[in-house]
């Protein structure tokens, strides 16, 4: 009974061998030899079965440290490729046509809203409007309202130019 | 404002009253979420375990089933000061490597949430109508310009204006989708593989750490302890040892080599009682000396035998996760490629490819009629 034992938890040791040998995790032979060893009588043999497990596990676990590291530095690699890809994303995102106009043409609306409510309060308090122009407020309001009077004839000029395009 | 002339282009893009569908690409980036806390799962659980083998392999030191010293190994001494080093030393490069990992997938994760933004933004082309339709009405109340121009009737302005958005600002989102894609295609490809290639390692790792971990606990309950519990209690010991009380004792057998008559057998009968009696007490005496260690060390060997399913149960279910993670990567990768290939092949000013299936007589149909639903917008204020 005894020698049976030995061989079967010595047996259990060498299907372990192989499963790593052939790549694999060998969980399901980990858990035979443990099980196996466990009926061997002959203490010294159970130890010496032991210690030699150990040492492939702690062999086999420095392997795997190695090829994780390996396989680490090609995460790292990748890192810069997908930063690249997500700015490529982010700028397409605040290039889109409507949507970055709409939000121009809304922050230049409540702007000359802002600046015509201070170019009024101040004229009311001051009662002085030539004042009121030499203020760089004063400017800040003609060149935005320039810039939105451009941007409104652009955008009409060409809404014109597609509806005369349009099929009768 | 940009340059106004690219609305034309969006004469051609009206054709595609059916243009392509843009990917679910928030999908993705859910996918891309659960891909990452999946791996950053298994990373912390295997850093967890390590960590606290590394722990114990201390006390194994202080208490001496590490083997420190130089002379001859004993029985009790599971692992050496040499392995257990190298181990630790490993597994510190090992937590700087997920480290440099969690970054690559944080970063694959904010791709993707980029993906999934830019393609949510491609379908805002309507809503941003209504924003520029209240932002120029308020510019040009506030500096009093006439709006809209008597050229053009106001509905018909609205309603050019709400489809040439909706269209161009879609294929212009897929066509920076296309781009953005193709480009982190190849990343995405070996990201998957990497992963695949790390999860299988994990897998190895797993059961390692978890045949340390077992070690450990022998070294922690006492090799020899285990080892006395395991031979002793074992079924065919107890009943090999009530089996020899039974039977060595008694004359009215045939002797073996193993197991020879009792020199009382061959005196009187009386003396043979005595004999028998006395054989029986000296082996009782010696079995419940036994069983009396054994249950001493009974409540011990229960917690080493739960504490070695527990582990077993633990690398199982890392197996499983890990495994997982290995499938849901490949999944992810492909999800990439196929939204990629539709929307390089079949995305933005592309959607007019004729393999692309978007020219069929009832698209064409569509647009058509809603091209005449526009012009008729128009038509108040022409007349």
């Amino acid at each position: 009974m005894g020698n049976k034992a030995e061989m079967d938890a010595y047996k259990a040791l060498l299907a372990y061998r192989d499963a790593r040998a052939a790549g694999n995790a060998g969980l399901d032979e980990s858990i035979d030899f443990e099980s196996k060893v466990s009926q061997v009588d002959d203490f010294e043999r159970k130890t010496e079965l032991h210690q030699i497990f150990t040492a492939m596990n702690f062999v086999d676990a420095t392997k795997v440290f190695e090829a994780f590291g390996k396989a680490a530095k090609g995460f790292a690699e990748l890192k810069d490729a997908f930063e690249l890809s997500k700015k490529m994303a982010e700028s397409g995102k605040e290039d889109l046509f409507f949507p970055s106009a709409a939000a121009e043409l809304s922050t230049i609306a409540s702007t000359v809203k802002a600046i015509k409510h201070a170019t009024d309060s101040l004229k009311q308090k001051t009662g002085a409007l030539k004042e009121a122009y030499q203020q760089q407020d004063a400017q800040t309001l003609i060149d935005e309202a320039k810039n939105a009077k451009d941007d409104i004839e652009q955008l009409v000029a060409a809404l014109k130019q597609l509806k005369d395009g349009l099929p009768v | 404002m940009r340059n106004l002339k690219l609305i034309s282009v969006c004469v051609v893009v009206f054709l595609l009253s059916a243009c392509t569908t843009t990917p679910d690409l928030s999908s993705f980036a859910e996918e891309s979420k659960q891909l990452r806390t999946s791996i950053g799962h298994s990373h912390s659980e295997l850093i967890q375990k390590v960590s606290d083998l590394n722990e114990r392999i201390g006390s194994g030191k202080t208490k001496g089933w590490v083997k420190t010293d130089s002379e001859v190994r004993k029985s009790y001494e599971v692992m050496t000061l040499e392995q257990a080093n190298g181990f630790k030393s490993n597994a510190v490069a090992f937590e700087n490597h997920i480290s440099t990992i969690d970054a690559t997938l944080s970063a694959m994760v904010a791709y993707s949430d980029a993906l999934s933004n830019l393609a949510a933004a491609g379908e805002t082309g309507k809503e941003s109508v209504e924003s520029l339709k209240k932002s120029v009405s308020s510019i040009t109340s506030t500096l009093g310009i006439g709006y809209p121009p008597s050229a053009i009737a106001y509905e018909g302005f609205t309603k050019l204006l709400a489809e040439v958005a909706d269209l161009y600002t879609r294929v212009e989102a897929q066509e920076s989708l296309a781009d953005a894609m193709s480009n982190a295609s190849p990343a995405v490809d070996k990201l998957a593989l990497t992963i695949q290639t790390q999860s299988a390692l994990l897998e190895q790792l797993t059961v390692n750490v978890m045949n340390l971990r077992i070690a450990a606990l022998r070294g922690h309950y006492g090799s020899a302890k285990i080892g006395y519990f395991e031979k002793f209690n074992a079924y065919r010991n107890m009943e090999k040892l009530y089996g020899s009380i039974l039977t060595d004792c008694s004359c009215d057998r045939s002797p073996t080599a193993g197991a020879p008559l009792p020199k009382y057998c061959t005196k009187t009968p009386a003396e043979q009682n005595d004999g028998i009696l006395e054989c029986h007490l000296t082996r009782e005496s010696a079995l419940t000396s036994r069983l009396t260690t054994l249950g001493r060390i009974n409540d011990e060997h229960t917690d080493y035998v739960a504490a070695i399913a527990a582990e077993q149960k633990w690398a199982k279910s890392m197996l499983a996760q890990l495994k997982a993670a290995s499938a849901a990567a490949a999944v992810w990768a492909s999800t990439h490629q196929q939204a990629t290939t539709l929307l390089t092949e079949c995305g933005g000013k592309k959607s007019l490819t004729p393999s692309c299936g978007n020219l069929t007589t009832d698209n064409l149909k569509s647009a058509i009629n809603r091209l005449k639903n526009i012009k008729q917008a128009f038509e108040p204020a022409a007349s």
